[in-house]
């Protein structure tokens, strides 16, 4: 690709995502996009960040100051609070807790799994050590009110031992304190001055919301994931201004947008989820410039699929997020994620029912196909098998596969013990990926109350555009996008982020109590204003943000609520009327006709404001010129392969990704080989290349059953 | 395997089917959570789905009280008994709550039927069932511990149609709202089980919509024989034989300790299992258990322990057998018995005695994954009350039955972990411990603590897990009435392999407590701070009245343990004395472990230690050396003989009881308990409950401890290869 530089203006911006394995980078400039990739390096992130953009220097024969000075944003998404949050490791966390409430870690309000089985039924993991969770004495009433004051001379002991114990950040979780915050408030400031080194989280600050376990859980992981990533901003700041980086740094959260540097050291938590937000906020992106309103999205990985759906090009929110059995009360983009991988494991159970994951064979030791020592069969072996992945020119030919071994493993654990060839094996195998991952996409769809036939398919990630079309051929699913730079996605929806953050309060309003709407504005007056400072500290001024305002409302007595936008103003007594009149109606769209509860109060229970800044966009790629006609496409060869849907083997075309030029298209049975990815386009299925370069496969309207 | 071999037969096709039912129950599930607004289906998720083809039999279920299974059958044949099919109506639905009549668990979990139409056709049965906040009657919130008949327990439905075009019939609605307390909450979760009904409805369509009917009938049958298949195979894999325990039901309400013996008898044959179950007379109290709460209970054990990854449908029932004996029974009641505490008291007891016998087979099961699948009993004792006044903080009367407290109970210890510490029962999958801030939002009072209570879980290779304790004062309510229970406080949950028994639970009352004084002088009140008069309750409570100051503690137990406690990591009994969760004393007395002063572990005293105990067991030294590493599995019988798995001390016949060849101390358990700093209530009248440890005489290994009276024989060994059943 052709690049023509203007070093004249600050017109460079990069986005970054820092995966597990994969640092991925995506530099934009005014000629279009650029896009590598290295290794990540967990010692020191910014090494894996400098390779990454060293190649994409490269690409533009330029050095990487040469790109950081003429960049005017630095927009990263990283899995680094994801990780700590997972594998419960980062600071060494203390605990100061409500006298009499110690063992609410310990508790974890019940962490039963929902599983019948008594093996599956353990204990979750201690957070926090035992001796580092210090009990005060103090206490708020369920109405708000101060009944013990807070012993302050308890705090300062309790901080001293902590501090003897090398905690070096600590989470304050008394009860009530969303209601009346002042004991928590005070023990921070005590916190300050005996420890001031101590990072220090309020529950009552991180998470002003009703349910205790939730809000202490989230000052805990607060305070948890803070040292790395304090270090993480710190090593990348260095580097970016040894590399003459003189714009915008900020952070990919996992409600999606990004914030400053200053923003997530004091609430890291924040970052949790970034990497799969990234990939949802770039469909969005795209989606947008096609004119699609309602997009499925998938990806597919090595040992997960996620999934997350748009409606109206709306993200949808996952509240409440759980992390094992441990609950907090973090938001973030919706992304449910399922074992069914290119590394998920096929096995017969004792129905003699062939199964396909959750279990992982990982990228260690791997498909059989690996040679690595795995033995057992994956869905990557099954795609080998069917003859659906070149084994010669698998990640562009760096890792060279052994079908012969993918085979034997399909023969020995599913063929032989069902009496099948290893070809109807390896069909099966991909049927029952297809209904994970299409049980997946019910689950954010269908479940949720849409309809999957309303919607497009939007993939990137792995194999999956080897599977997507009988995905949606189970779905109903009418129309499949496979996004440009699909492998890098999640750097792409990084770099586009905007600036977005989100504030929620527990109001607890009766709406018939017209005395109590004064506090409810009150309470959104202090975070709107909290929302402008912040977003001040980011040069961000208060014209420039979009303030969106909605309420968590529910039946009195009910403990689930729906979420509804309300008026960028101060409520009145009469909204209150109006709401409550009109909430039924709303509740019924989500429950169904007649479930509304009937004479039942409605409660505001939680005031939520989401700011929007709309940062500019990069240009990506660029749209091509309309083409003259559809162009005839030259086959580069042809395969044999074993169709899976229709259980046959037969020998069909491929073709070069490039020979697909915007306007053209080529019709199924057949393979589209685009280097880090293979598309399979089945019989009766048309893939097409629009003018921004992404590929469409178009579903012929028939039944959605096989 | 008896799969069908019609051509028809696709495996994978039939899997996805599977999955496609099973999602459809889940999403009734899903919907029934998110519109109910009951504390006791969101946080302690007392609720299931189920989806049944039109001849009654189970298709798919979801959820999380595993003892439904059985209900949402025996629902359904309750409306096919009551309503002659050719009379039910789409927009039908049936009202199914009464233990003798309609196949409920008790009366406070109502199950609602409704017939599932394609297009005309009438293709099947939705139910949901959730344990609503109250149903009227002397059964504050479904529990009536002073009742003497079903009569005075609560209001009963025997397969009614209440529903009629999809709407609550305005009749009814109105005999419901003007039964039960709280009708407003009651009347809108039977409108969120109607909804979740229809969804099942709507997606059912939906789902033959793309497969056509009569290949969702067929996928159907082949997952019926699917989960036969699957049953049948685990079956296999026990020993063929017969397999006892017993247990008792625990009533001390009218002044006496009555304990109603129940027993059972699980013959495997083949790949087919009968089990048998016997009681003492039924009772004039809440206790007895009814065929849809034993059976139903039988099979939360039967899905825990073995079948936990079967997919339940109809095929499942196929090669279990039951048999309840003559009617009659606390086992096989018949009415007017009173049944409001069904399932926790008689159904609790089921659970305890299956674990028993399911793992006496699995630890001789020489199939690795069977015989990982010993484990200890369940604390299975739920120490709560129900009971209803006025919340002056809103002036409306209020239903207060804080789920938390109860379902805070240990569970068994595993062959792969300790038990989980407040498991809930183990009916309950998916069941939480509500928020302190949810518990004093519903109910009119202040949480004192909520804490996990020392030394609860039996001791163990893996040790069982934590009850809860947790103590609730009542401040916004002057006067509150209903009733208070526990069903585990005298005759504690075994531990399995030589595992020990854990801690019971118990319930009691700080009347005219220094709660209020305190919270005026702005101090805290605490377990240590806390005073007031200390009332000596029985451990069921037909007449509770709790006033403003009063303090509701409840302690919750802990499962009992698997495998000898002397076979446990060192290491792990130091972590759980450093964290509180062990005594010092009971790692010593049990685990045999010594720590420095350092809180670390000593080895070499360590190791003399557990030499010691295993001499101090059996009164002398042990003369035979220990060869093999068998914590779960502590006997073998082979060669006509049975022995000790660890040192092949032989122990006698293989057809008589290896307890006569074994070294066994008794002790009444409360002072057995009271040395081991463990909870248990004393029985006042009647034969004592004793603890029976039984050792190997060659080795000390702890065999087996058994619970049971003083006096009392002990109950069979497995006897292999014996197919016989009792009369």
């Amino acid at each position: 690709m052709e690049h023509v530089i203007d070093a004249s203006a600050d017109q460079f911006a990069v986005g970054v995502d820092v995966g597990g394995t994969h640092t991925d980078l995506m530099l934009s400039t005014p000629s279009g996009l650029v896009r590598s990739k290295s290794f990540t390096t967990h010692d020191d992130y910014s090494r894996g960040i400098f390779d990454s953009l060293t190649v994409a220097a490269g690409q533009l024969d330029m050095t990487v100051p040469e790109v950081l000075s003429r960049c005017r944003a630095f927009v990263n998404g990283t899995t680094i609070v994801t990780n700590a949050v997972t594998e419960l490791r980062g600071a060494k966390v203390g605990v100061l807790i409500t006298e009499g409430f110690k063992d609410t870690f310990r508790i974890a309000r019940g962490a039963r799994p929902d599983d019948y089985d008594d093996h599956a039924q353990v204990s979750p993991p201690d957070v926090i050590a035992r001796d580092c969770i210090e009990e005060i004495q103090e206490r708020v009433t369920s109405d708000g009110d101060v009944a013990v004051a807070l012993d302050e001379e308890a705090v300062r002991e309790a901080v001293r031992r902590l501090r003897a114990k090398g905690v070096d950040a600590i989470a304050v979780c008394y009860l009530w304190s969303f209601k009346a915050p002042q004991n928590e408030q005070r023990t921070g400031a005590i916190v300050a001055e005996e420890f001031p080194e101590a990072f220090v989280t309020l529950s009552s600050d991180v998470h002003p919301v009703i349910r205790e376990y939730e809000r202490f859980m989230t000052a805990v992981f607060n305070c948890l994931s803070h040292r790395a990533t304090t270090r993480y901003v710190h090593q990348l700041e260095e580097l970016l201004a040894a590399n003459r980086f003189d714009g915008t740094l900020s952070f990919f959260q996992g409600i999606g947008g990004s914030v400053g540097s200053e923003a997530v050291t004091s609430r890291p938590i924040t970052l949790l989820g970034s990497g799969p937000a990234g990939g949802v906020m770039g469909v969005r992106h795209v989606a947008e410039q096609l004119g699609i309103d309602n997009v499925l999205i998938g990806d597919m990985g090595g040992t997960s699929f996620d999934t997350s759906l748009l409606a109206n090009r709306q993200p949808t929110i996952a509240k409440r997020v759980a992390f094992g059995q441990l609950d907090t009360g973090i938001s973030i983009i919706d992304v449910i994620s399922v074992g069914a991988g290119g590394g998920s494991i096929a096995r017969i159970d004792s129905r003699g029912v062939p199964q396909v994951g959750p279990h992982s064979a990982g990228s260690e030791p791997g498909p059989a196909a690996y040679g690595r020592g795995g033995e057992e069969p994956t869905v990557t072996d099954a795609m080998i098998a069917l003859g659906l992945i070149n084994p010669d020119n698998y990640l562009q030919g760096r890792h060279q596969l052994d079908p012969a071994a993918a085979a034997a493993a399909i023969e020995e654990r599913i063929a032989k013990p069902l009496g099948w060839s290893v070809e109807a094996a390896a069909a099966g195998i991909h049927d029952l990926a297809v209904t994970n991952m299409a049980n997946a996409l019910r689950e954010v769809s269908v479940e949720r109350g849409y309809d999957p036939r309303d919607f497009t398919f939007f993939c990137y990630g792995g194999m999956l555009p080897l599977f997507a079309a009988q995905i949606c051929r189970e779905l109903g699913c009418p129309e499949i996008v496979i996004p440009d730079n699909s492998s890098a996605f999640s750097a792409y929806g990084v770099l586009i982020a905007d600036y977005v953050r989100q504030y929620e309060r527990t109001v607890q309003w009766s709406l018939s109590d017209e005395s109590q709407v004064g506090e409810v504005n009150r309470v959104t007056g202090e975070m709107i204003d909290t929302a402008i400072a912040e977003a001040a500290r980011e040069g961000i001024s208060a014209d420039e943000l979009e303030i969106e305002r909605s309420g968590d409302f529910r039946f009195l007595g009910q403990v689930y609520e729906v979420n509804v936008p309300l008026p960028s103003r101060d409520l009145t007594p009469e909204d209150g009327a109006e709401l409550a009149e009109q909430f039924p109606r709303i509740y019924e769209r989500a429950y169904g006709e007649g479930t509304a509860w009937k004479g039942s109060p409605v409660v505001l229970l939680n005031m939520a404001i989401k700011v929007t800044y709309r940062r500019e966009k990069p240009p990506g790629r660029g749209q091509a010129a309309a083409p003259a006609g559809p162009a005839e496409v030259e086959p580069l060869g042809s395969i044999d392969v074993f169709l899976p849907a229709e259980r046959r083997r037969q020998s069909i075309h491929t073709y070069a990704e490039a020979s697909l030029t915007p306007g053209s298209a080529v019709e199924g049975p057949c393979v589209v080989d685009v280097g880090d990815t293979t598309i399979y386009v089945p019989e009766g299925v048309t893939c097409s290349r629009d003018n921004w370069f992404n590929f469409r496969l178009s579903l012929e309207a028939k039944d959605a059953s096989r | 395997m008896s799969i069908s071999t019609s051509r028809e037969f696709d495996v994978i096709d039939t899997e996805v089917h599977q999955k496609s039912v099973r999602n459809i129950a889940n999403e009734m599930a899903i919907t029934l959570m998110r519109t109910s607004g009951s504390p006791v289906v969101t946080e302690a998720k007392d609720f299931s789905t189920a989806i049944l083809d039109r001849d009654g039999e189970q298709l798919a279920f979801s959820g999380h009280v595993t003892f439904h299974i059985s209900t949402s059958v025996m629902g359904v044949e309750a409306v096919l008994r009551e309503c002659p099919v050719e009379d039910v109506r789409p927009g039908d639905a049936f009202m199914c709550n009464d233990p003798h009549t309609s196949g409920a668990i008790h009366q406070g979990d109502v199950g609602i039927v409704m017939p599932y139409y394609y297009g005309d056709e009438h293709i099947g049965w939705g139910y949901v069932n959730e344990h609503v906040l109250d149903i009227g009657g002397s059964a504050v919130s479904g529990f009536a511990p002073g009742a003497r008949d079903s009569y005075s327990e609560s209001l009963a439905f025997p397969a009614t149609r209440v529903v009629t075009g999809g709407q609550l019939d305005p009749q009814w609605e109105s005999f419901i709202a003007t039964n039960v307390r709280m009708p407003g909450t009651v009347l809108n979760d039977i409108r969120s089980m109607i909804a979740a009904n229809n969804v099942g409805q709507q997606r059912l369509v939906a789902l033959i919509d793309r497969i056509g009917l009569e290949r969702f009938r067929e996928l159907n049958e082949y997952n019926k024989q699917l989960s036969d298949a699957g049953v049948r195979s685990v079956v296999a894999s026990l020993p063929d034989g017969a397999y006892e325990s017993e247990d008792w039901v625990e009533y001390d309400a009218r002044g006496t300790d009555d304990l109603f013996n129940v027993r059972t008898r699980l013959v495997v044959d083949g790949d087919e299992l009968t089990i048998q179950f016997r009681g003492d007379p039924q009772a004039d109290a809440f206790i007895n258990g009814a065929r849809p709460s034993v059976i139903g209970q039988a099979w939360t054990t039967l899905v825990a322990q073995l079948f936990y990854d079967i997919p339940v449908n109809a095929g499942i029932w196929r090669a279990i057998h039951f048999d309840l004996g003559p009617e009659g029974t606390v086992v096989n009641s018949v009415a007017p018995a009173p049944v409001t505490q069904s399932h926790m008291e008689t159904g609790m007891r089921i659970n305890k005695m299956l674990v028993d016998v399911l793992s006496q087979a699995c630890a001789l099961s020489t199939d690795p994954t069977v015989a990982a699948r010993v484990a200890g009993q369940p604390a299975q004792n739920l120490a709560l009350f129900s009971a209803f006044g006025i919340d002056r903080r809103s002036g409306q009367p209020v239903v207060s039955f804080p789920a938390s407290m109860g379902t805070g109970v240990g569970g068994g210890g595993q062959t792969v972990t300790d038990g989980l510490d407040t498991y809930g029962c183990q009916a309950m999958t998916g069941c939480g411990v509500a928020d302190v801030e949810i518990d004093e939002t519903a109910n009119p009072g202040m949480v004192l603590w909520r804490k996990v209570a020392p030394n609860s879980g039996g001791a163990g290779t893996f040790r069982g897990g934590m009850g809860i304790d947790m103590a609730l004062c009542i401040l916004h309510s002057d006067k509150m009435t209903g009733g208070a229970f526990t069903s585990c406080a005298q005759v504690p949950p075994r531990g399995s392999a030589g595992g020990y028994a854990g801690a019971a639970g118990e319930w009691r009352i700080v009347r005219e407590s220094n709660v209020i004084e305190l919270l005026e002088q702005g101090i805290l009140p605490t377990k240590e701070r806390l005073q007031g008069r200390d009332e000596h309750n029985p451990s069921k409570e037909g007449a509770l009245v709790l006033q403003r100051g009063d303090v509701f503690i409840s302690v919750n137990g802990g499962g009992g343990g698997v495998g000898d406690p002397l076979l446990r990591d060192a290491d792990e009994v130091r972590a759980d004395v450093e964290n509180g969760y062990v005594t010092s004393r009971q790692a010593a007395e049990l685990y045999g472990v010594v720590l420095d002063e350092g809180g670390r572990v000593a080895p070499v005293l360590t190791e003399q230690a557990r030499v010691a105990t295993r001499a101090r067991r059996i009164a002398s030294s042990p003369e035979r050396s220990i060869t093999a590493d068998v914590p779960f599995a502590p006997l073998l019988v082979e060669d006509g003989v049975w022995s000790c798995a660890a040192c092949a001390q032989t122990l006698a016949d293989a057809t008589g009881n290896w307890r006569d060849g074994a070294v066994t101390v008794e002790t009444p358990v409360v002072d057995r308990y009271r040395e081991l700093e463990l909870r248990v209530r004393f029985r006042a009248d009647g034969p004592p409950v004793v603890i029976r440890e039984n050792f190997c005489p060659g080795c000390g290994t702890s065999l087996a401890v058994d619970i049971t009276l003083e006096g009392r024989d002990p109950v069979p060994a497995p006897q292999l290869g014996v197919s016989d059943l009792w009369e």
